[in-house]
């Protein structure tokens, strides 16, 4: 009960960020933007880290640090400054179900380069997802 | 018969508006499904979740800073109120992450991951709560959302 009471907080928490971002998108440009939001998550992550998990920190190897880089600069330099980039195009509630599409793209990716085999669910999956995008993005503004 | 000839630019640059908004949609959650195959390919356990996010967003921040120096700036007479609104929203985001790894450690992930894949329908609500009169939160938006968040729950139990 409680897994999924955290559950719910860290969705609610992504909507709150999405919602505010689109506030500050009116008073500050993308990129200053995406610049402030990773600052403030990285203090805010960091800060915890350095408390609880000094240890693990130190002891990360280097292939760790490199692989975290390549996850870092997909997630935030592009993933998230295109992110903001379609909340200020599209408005949040548009753009909110194509973001929340990343899985999609995670599975084709799997299913065609590292060879993950497609089942009858997954392609269920996929269905809707492509259905909830396209009915989201021809939606009037 | 007349043709509204004045309405007709404005037309043409809302649809490239929005035809650019879902591409750069698009390229986020490409992005970010990339970086989800990545992790779950060759990270294993290299190191906690929360040391790897604090890794990571160091170098996403450093490596955004550095990309984009040159073009910062602001929009509005109300800089710090944006300053506060992307601070805030970072942190939130960061919350969110946080709270997902907690949760992942005391649950199970088919219980876990529909739950976490509901956070369109939290932006919803939150925007048709605190962006009204600046968005308008539609039924057809909200049949989106739910057909997403169904799609996603599928392919994260299944």
């Amino acid at each position: 009960m409680i897994a999924i009471a955290l559950a719910v907080l860290a969705a609610s928490s992504w909507g709150l960020s999405a919602v505010l971002v689109r506030r500050g998108l009116r008073d500050l440009s993308t990129s200053a933007g995406t610049l402030i939001s990773l600052t403030s998550g990285f203090l805010f992550t960091t800060a915890p880290v350095v408390a609880l998990q000094l240890d693990a920190l130190l002891a990360v190897s280097l292939k760790a640090i490199l692989l975290f880089g390549v996850i870092g600069i997909l997630n935030f330099p592009i993933g998230r400054f295109f992110n903001y980039m379609a909340i200020g195009r599209l408005g949040v509630g548009r753009s909110t179900p194509l973001l929340a599409s990343s899985p999609l793209c995670a599975v084709l990716i799997a299913v065609f380069l590292t060879g993950e085999h497609l089942t009858l669910a997954t392609g269920a999956g996929i269905a809707l997802i492509l259905g909830g995008v396209l009915v989201t993005i021809t939606a009037p503004k | 018969m007349t043709t509204d000839t004045s309405t007709a630019p404005a037309e043409g640059s809302s649809r490239r508006n929005t035809l650019t908004g879902v591409a750069f949609g698009l390229a986020a959650a490409i992005s970010y499904g990339s970086a989800q195959v990545i992790t779950r390919q060759s990270l294993g356990d290299l190191a906690p979740p929360l040391v790897g996010s604090a890794i990571a967003l160091f170098w996403g921040t450093l490596g955004f800073a550095l990309l984009s120096a040159r073009s910062l700036g602001g929009r509005g007479e109300h800089l710090w109120r944006g300053v506060a609104f992307f601070a805030t929203g970072g942190v939130f985001s960061a919350m969110g992450v946080l709270l997902m790894f907690f949760a992942l450690g005391r649950g199970q992930v088919v219980v876990i991951s529909p739950v976490l894949a509901t956070n369109p329908l939290f932006t919803l609500l939150f925007a048709a709560i605190l962006l009204r009169g600046v968005e308008r939160i539609t039924p057809r938006i909200l049949v989106g959302a739910l057909l997403v968040v169904s799609g996603v729950t599928v392919l994260s139990v299944f």
